[in-house]
C-alpha cells in the first residue's frame, strides 16, 4: 500500500493533465457470458474496461508516465518506427519518451507475453488536432489464453488460435453503437478521419457498405496511401488513418469481412460491426 | 432506297416496344441445391440462380453490366428462409444496400428490385447478408462486373480484349452438410478451397483454363469471398500489372508477381502472357487466424494454339433443358444422377442416351457419366 502511494505521488508529479498518464489497470472484463482477466491503459487509476486513446502534435518528441498497477513487470513499445521499448516494473510510475513522429495513426501496447493477450493497447494518434475523428481499436479474445496469461502460465502458440470475442474498441456489437468514438455519425457531406489500428492476434479486414475511404496513413501499407477502397484489410500490428467523405446519407454497417469475427461466442450478428450514420 | 430506314426505324419501334414488354431477368435464391467437390462427391449448398434456368450454382451467376445503367436486378425467394443481395463495392444507397437491419429482408414468397446506377466501372460482388457468416459459406455469393464498351478499364485507362473473372472461396464441408449444427459459427475453418466454385483437377477442364491468343491482353478479374486472406503468384511470363482495386483506379500501377487478396477484396490485373506459355497461376489460402497455408490451387493458363484434350473435359450437355419426359444425352456408360439433396435416383447406361424422366419429381437434377464431368438438368411440369 507504501509503494502504490509513492508511486501515486510520483506520477502526480510527472503528470500534466489525463492524457499524459496512462495507469495499467488488471481487472476482470466481462463479454457475454465470458468473465475474463485482462489488462487495460487507462486515464485514470480506476478501471472502466476501456483503452485510453493518446494525442500527440506532429514532428513533437515528448512524453508520457505509464503507471504499472500490475504486480508483476511488462514491457512497453509502439509500433512507430524505430520505436523504444521501456521496461515498467511492478507498481512504479515510469516516465516515457515519445519520439517526434509524422502525422500519422499508430498504437502502443505492452509486448510481454501476458500484456500482449491481456490486451493493454490503444491508438497513438499524432498530428490529427482540427479534423473530426473517430478511432477503432481492433481486437478478439480467447478467454482460455487470457485465463493461462493471468495465471503467469505459459501461452502455446503452436495451438489453434480460435478466439471468441472480435472487437472494436474492446466492445463488441452491438455495444459498439454506444462508442461514439466507433459510431461514425456525421452530417451529410462531411469529411471525417478514422485511426483503426489491428492490436489482435490475427490479421483482420473491413469492408465499408456505401462508401469507399481513402487511405491516408499506414504503418504496414505505405504503397497503399492514395487508394480509394471498399474493403480495407488491417494486419496483425497494422495502424492506418482513412478518410471517409459522406456523400450520401443513411445507415450503413462497417464489418469484418472474416466472417467469423461478426459474431460473439459464435452467435452472429456480433464481434467487429459498427456503423455510419450519416445525417441530412 | 428511301423507305429503307422507315422499315428500320418501323422496326426499331417494334423491337424496343418488344423489349421493354419482357420480363427482365430475374434472380432467385434456393436452399436445396448441391455442388460436385472435386472427388465427385455431392455437397448442399444454398445460393443464388437465375429463374429461367431454374438451379442454382456455386458461386452465383456473373452479374455483368455496363458503366452508367441504370439496373434493376430483380430478386424472387421461394426458399423456406429469408434471404438479401448485397451489392459489395458498390455503394448503393441503404435502401439498396441487402442489410435486413438497415434495408429489409426478402421472406419466403417475397420477390423485389434493387435498383441502382452502375456508375464505376470494375469488378465487385454481390452476397446473401442474412446470417452472413452461414449464408456465404453455404454459397450465397457471386461476382459483378461493370465494363466499359470501349474495353478500357476505366477512362483514361489501359485497353484488354477479355474479361477473366476468377472468384475465390471456400466452404466447410460439415457446415454444409448440417447448417443448423455449424454453430458456434466463430469455429467455422473452411476446409475446401475453390476458384469460380471448382478445385483441383476440376480446375483442369478446358472451360476453366485460362486460353489466350498471343498479344492479347486478358482482364483478370480476382475477388475473395473466402474466410481467410488469398496470395496469387504471377509468374514473370504473364507480365501481370495491377491496375485496379475494389472498382477504383490504382494511383500508381505495378508489376506485380505476387499479390494478397483479403476477404471482400478485388483486384484487375492486366496479363499479356508471352506466346506458347502454358503455365499456372498459384493460388495460396491462408489460415486467417493461425498465419499458414491451408491449401494451394491452380489456374491454368495457356496458348491457346497448344493443343488440349478437350474430350473429357468439355460438360456433358443433354436436351431439352428444362425437360418433362425426356432428355438426350450423348450414348454413354456408368451414369449417374443425383436429385437436389444429392440422393442418387438412378444408375446405369444410356446406350441411346435418353434419360427418361416424365415420371421424376420437379426440380434439378445433376447427372454424370463415369469420372467425366457433371452437368445439370431440370424436369418441370
Amino acid at each position: 500500500m507504501k509503494r502504490i502511494l509513492i508511486f501515486i505521488g510520483v506520477c502526480s508529479t510527472l503528470a500534466m493533465n489525463g492524457q499524459d498518464t496512462l495507469w495499467i489497470l488488471p481487472g476482470t472484463w466481462i463479454q457475454g457470458l465470458d468473465t475474463m482477466p485482462a489488462l487495460r491503459s487507462e486515464v485514470q487509476p480506476t478501471w472502466t474496461g476501456f483503452n485510453a486513446v493518446i494525442d500527440r502534435p506532429a514532428n513533437t518528441s515528448n512524453s508520457i508516465v505509464i503507471v504499472n498497477t500490475d504486480t508483476i513487470e511488462h514491457t512497453w513499445s509502439t509500433n512507430a518506427p524505430d520505436a523504444a521499448i521501456t521496461s515498467l516494473p511492478p507498481e512504479m510510475a515510469t516516465e516515457v519518451s515519445l519520439p517526434s513522429l509524422p502525422q500519422g495513426s499508430y498504437h502502443y501496447s505492452l509486448i510481454d507475453e501476458p500484456g500482449k493477450v491481456l490486451g493493454a493497447g490503444g491508438l497513438l494518434r499524432i498530428g490529427w488536432t482540427d479534423e473530426t475523428m473517430f478511432y477503432w481499436n481492433l481486437s478478439e479474445w480467447q478467454p482460455s489464453m487470457m485465463e493461462l496469461a493471468a495465471a503467469g502460465e505459459s501461452i502455446d502458440w503452436t495451438l489453434p488460435y480460435v478466439p471468441r470475442h472480435f472487437t472494436i474498441n474492446e466492445r463488441a456489437y452491438p455495444s459498439t453503437a454506444d462508442d461514439p468514438n466507433a459510431l461514425v455519425a456525421v452530417n451529410l457531406n462531411d469529411t471525417c478521419f478514422i485511426s483503426i489500428s489491428n492490436l489482435g492476434h490475427m490479421n483482420h479486414v473491413l469492408h465499408f457498405h456505401g462508401f469507399h475511404v481513402d487511405i491516408m496513413t499506414s504503418t504496414d501499407h505505405p504503397e497503399r496511401v492514395g487508394w480509394n477502397k471498399d474493403t480495407v484489410p488491417i494486419r496483425k500490428g497494422e495502424s492506418m488513418t482513412v478518410r471517409l467523405v459522406a456523400f450520401q446519407e443513411g445507415m450503413y454497417p462497417v464489418h469484418n469481412h472474416n466472417l467469423i469475427a461478426v459474431t460473439n461466442a459464435g452467435f452472429y450478428p456480433g464481434g467487429m460491426i459498427t456503423t455510419i450514420h450519416v445525417m441530412p | 432506297m428511301k423507305r429503307i430506314p422507315i422499315i428500320l426505324l418501323a422496326w426499331g419501334l417494334i423491337t424496343s416496344n418488344a423489349w421493354s414488354q419482357m420480363p427482365p431477368p430475374q434472380m432467385f435464391s434456393e436452399m436445396d441445391g448441391f455442388h460436385f467437390l472435386a472427388d465427385g462427391t455431392p455437397l448442399p449448398i444454398w445460393g443464388y440462380g437465375w429463374v429461367t434456368d431454374g438451379y442454382i450454382t456455386l458461386p452465383g451467376p456473373l452479374l455483368t453490366y455496363t458503366e452508367g445503367e441504370q439496373v434493376d436486378l430483380n430478386f424472387t425467394n421461394p426458399s423456406p428462409e429469408s434471404h438479401t443481395i448485397h451489392l459489395h463495392g458498390l455503394d448503393v444507397d441503404q435502401a439498396n444496400d441487402g442489410v435486413p437491419t438497415t434495408s429489409f429482408f426478402v421472406v419466403t414468397g417475397q420477390s423485389t428490385t434493387y435498383s441502382f446506377i452502375a456508375d464505376r466501372p470494375g469488378t465487385f460482388l454481390y452476397h446473401c447478408h442474412v446470417t452472413t457468416t452461414l449464408h456465404l459459406t453455404m454459397g450465397m455469393y457471386g461476382m459483378i462486373l461493370v465494363t466499359r464498351p470501349d474495353m478500357t478499364l476505366f477512362e483514361g485507362g489501359p485497353s484488354y480484349t477479355e474479361d477473366v473473372p476468377l472468384l475465390f472461396s471456400d466452404l466447410e464441408i460439415a457446415t454444409n452438410l448440417d447448417p443448423v449444427g455449424s454453430f458456434p459459427f466463430h469455429t467455422i475453418r473452411p476446409d475446401v478451397f475453390m476458384v469460380n466454385g471448382r478445385a483441383d483437377n476440376q480446375l483442369e477442364l478446358a472451360s476453366q483454363i485460362v486460353s489466350y491468343e498471343p498479344g492479347q491482353t486478358l482482364a483478370l478479374r480476382l475477388g475473395s469471398m473466402a474466410y481467410s486472406r488469398m496470395m496469387c503468384a504471377f509468374p514473370p511470363e504473364l507480365h501481370a500489372v495491377c491496375h485496379m482495386s475494389d472498382g477504383r483506379a490504382i494511383p500508381e500501377p505495378f508489376e506485380v508477381d505476387s499479390l494478397e487478396i483479403y476477404p471482400g477484396e478485388r483486384f484487375t490485373v492486366l496479363i499479356t502472357p508471352d506466346a506458347g506459355w502454358n503455365g499456372t497461376i498459384a493460388a495460396d489460402y491462408w489460415n486467417m487466424a493461425d498465419g499458414f497455408v491451408e491449401d494451394t490451387q491452380f489456374i491454368r493458363v495457356r496458348d491457346a494454339a497448344l493443343d488440349i484434350d478437350e474430350s473429357t473435359a468439355t460438360p456433358w450437355s443433354g436436351y431439352p433443358n428444362p425437360t418433362q419426359s425426356i432428355i438426350q444425352y450423348p450414348p454413354a456408360l456408368d451414369v449417374t444422377v443425383w436429385d437436389a439433396w444429392g440422393r442418387e435416383v438412378f444408375h446405369g447406361d444410356l446406350l441411346d442416351g435418353q434419360l427418361h424422366v416424365s415420371d421424376w419429381s420437379v426440380g434439378t437434377y445433376v447427372v454424370r457419366a463415369g469420372e467425366g464431368p457433371i452437368s445439370r438438368f431440370v424436369v418441370v411440369d
